[in-house]
């Protein structure tokens, strides 16, 4: 009884944690489905791609997101015509750069102020390398990364088809006034609550039982050694699921168990892809794409970190 | 067929018993069970939000329609009936068996944080309170060397690890910085002859000297206690980062 009472409040604390950031995600996302036009999109946004790629990673300090909040809200941008690649930059970045994980990093590292302008570089790194590489290919491939229910238009009910909410003849958005606009953000933002929270509840109850049930001594017994410990720290981020807010401190705790760029992995491959996050990508973005999305983010996380283990620190 | 009030009498239940349950936390004080006192505003705001996406069910005509699939139902439903019917617990030893304790490791460089000499400076004893405690355990490991032998005395409860002598307890507070899953455990090795004699997450208060040691490759700071006074829990055992 005791293990399942602390398995109860290791979830649901994780989950009632983060529960306003996926509501003010969802309702970033139903503003931006309401107020943010594809004509307006694309008067606002550079001509020149490759800057739009460079800007998006800093947006995260004047809209900070959650790593599960910032799906729905990049699918959304997408869906509007944002490129695929400026989309990416920004999902990818977000969660890491912006103001709170980055004083986290610093309170967790005390000792080691360099971790955070390496965890901020890197971040700023990977997401505009991966974010270059989905512009060139969105050149031959358009619209190769949402799923095709996203791209509909009209409903947004529609790309909920199934499982979780659906409905078939509604068209938000088009009304000019402004309870009905105020009316229609709150319920895309109802709808996509059901939408992601059903992932970010299974994610969560899976975070937690790795939490609860997998000691840390197996990882620290299989991680012995330089490249063994980033793959085991990536693959504990992944699981674990910590929020960007709080990684560092759990990062933190492995100092002297493993080397600082296998930390350095786990700060940087959690806020991009974790067991909450990756179930909310494949209902928005398509199967191909995620999984060549997750590839080049395991690569270059993996690459940096190696970098970081034998040059610094 | 599914009649549409069936769905919409989910949607509506769904929402509400979130809000509610969160209200319900937040009236209670039982939400710090769950996550740092800064973030209750922000549950004050998904309690209320919540309310009005229930509100809009009814409200706007365009969801008359929308339907919801029984397995988003249940997952719905899974967190409030862990959270109705099984009480939260005090994380404690069992919290330092899955995450092992807070090492810090000075070898990469040095900080300034956290140094305030009025905490640790001086020769009087350090008194660790619930207020202090992140910043003197970072004073004390910035320079341990220079703390040797000062007198200290905190409160905590105990815990063990399996790489202790049997002389040694671990004497730990669970540091939160955001919500409670993720508290890393924080404290020191106390060296003490009746140290098999207490119970696991029993609270002492403890008087001790410090003294440095290596352990398994990392420097920790170890109290050789004087006194041990067993004390009753705190109604909060968290200390908080911020």
């Amino acid at each position: 009884m005791e293990s399942v009472q602390v398995f109860s409040t290791v979830f649901l604390s994780v989950l009632v944690g983060a529960i306003p950031f996926l509501l003010i995600a969802v309702l970033t996302s139903g503003l931006i489905e309401v107020f943010l036009s594809r004509e307006l999109v694309e008067r606002l946004l550079p001509k020149n791609k490759l800057l739009g790629v460079l800007v998006a990673p800093l947006v995260g300090f004047l809209l900070p997101l959650c790593e599960c909040g910032i799906i729905p809200v990049s699918g959304r941008l997408m869906r509007k015509g944002i490129p695929t690649g400026v989309a990416v930059a920004f999902m990818l970045a977000n969660p890491i750069l912006n103001p709170f994980p980055l004083i986290s990093t610093r309170l967790a590292f005390p000792f080691a102020p360099q971790m955070v302008i390496w965890r901020m570089v890197s971040a700023y790194g990977i997401a505009v390398f991966i974010g270059i590489i989905l512009t060139v290919v969105e050149y031959s491939k358009p619209n190769f990364a949402v799923n095709r229910r996203y791209l509909s238009g009209g409903s947004m009910f529609e790309l909920l088809s199934r499982p979780a909410l659906q409905t078939s003849n509604l068209a938000l958005g088009t009304s000019v006034n402004a309870w009905t606009r105020i009316s229609d953000v709150l319920a895309y933002a109802s709808v996509e609550f059901f939408h992601v929270g059903r992932y970010f509840i299974i994610g969560s109850f899976f975070a937690a039982a790795i939490n609860v049930f997998v000691s840390r001594d197996v990882l620290v017994s299989i991680g012995q050694g330089s490249t063994s410990s980033i793959i085991v720290m990536m693959i504990f981020a992944f699981f674990l699921s910590v929020c960007s807010e709080a990684d560092a401190f759990v990062a933190a705790s492995f100092q002297g168990s493993f080397p600082p760029g296998s930390l350095l992995a786990f700060m940087l491959f959690g806020p991009m892809v974790d067991v909450k996050n990756i179930l909310m990508m494949f209902v928005t973005f398509r199967r191909n794409f995620v999984l060549w999305l997750v590839a080049l983010v395991i690569l270059t996380v993996f690459s940096i970190s190696l970098i970081a283990n034998s040059l610094f620190f | 067929m599914v009649a549409q009030s069936y769905y919409f009498f989910w949607r509506v239940f769904l929402l509400l018993s979130y809000s509610f349950f969160i209200l319900g936390l937040l009236l209670s004080n039982q939400i710090l069970r769950y996550i740092h006192p800064d973030f209750i505003k922000w549950q004050w705001f998904s309690a209320i939000l919540l309310f009005f996406f229930a509100f809009i069910q009814v409200a706007s005509p365009k969801l008359k329609d929308a339907k919801l699939h029984p397995l988003v139902i249940c997952a719905f439903l899974l967190p409030l009936v862990l959270g109705y019917l099984v009480p939260p617990v005090l994380l404690g030893a069992d919290a330092v068996q899955r995450q092992g304790w807070s090492v810090y490791d000075t070898q990469w460089g040095s900080s300034s944080l956290y140094l305030d000499e009025n905490l640790v400076g001086g020769s009087h004893p350090i008194l660790i309170s619930d207020e202090n405690f992140v910043q003197v355990m970072h004073a004390l490991y910035q320079q341990p060397q220079k703390y040797v032998d000062r007198e200290v005395e905190l409160t905590g409860f105990v815990a063990r690890y399996p790489s202790l002598d049997f002389t040694e307890f671990l004497l730990v507070r669970l540091i939160v910085s955001c919500h409670v899953a993720h508290a890393q455990p924080d404290g020191f090795i106390v060296v003490a002859d009746n140290a098999e004699e207490l119970a696991l997450n029993q609270w002492v208060h403890v008087r001790g000297y410090i003294e440095i040691d290596d352990h398994i490759g990392s420097t920790v700071l170890k109290l050789r206690a004087v006194d041990i006074q067993k004390v009753p829990p705190l109604t909060n055992p968290y200390v908080y980062l911020w």
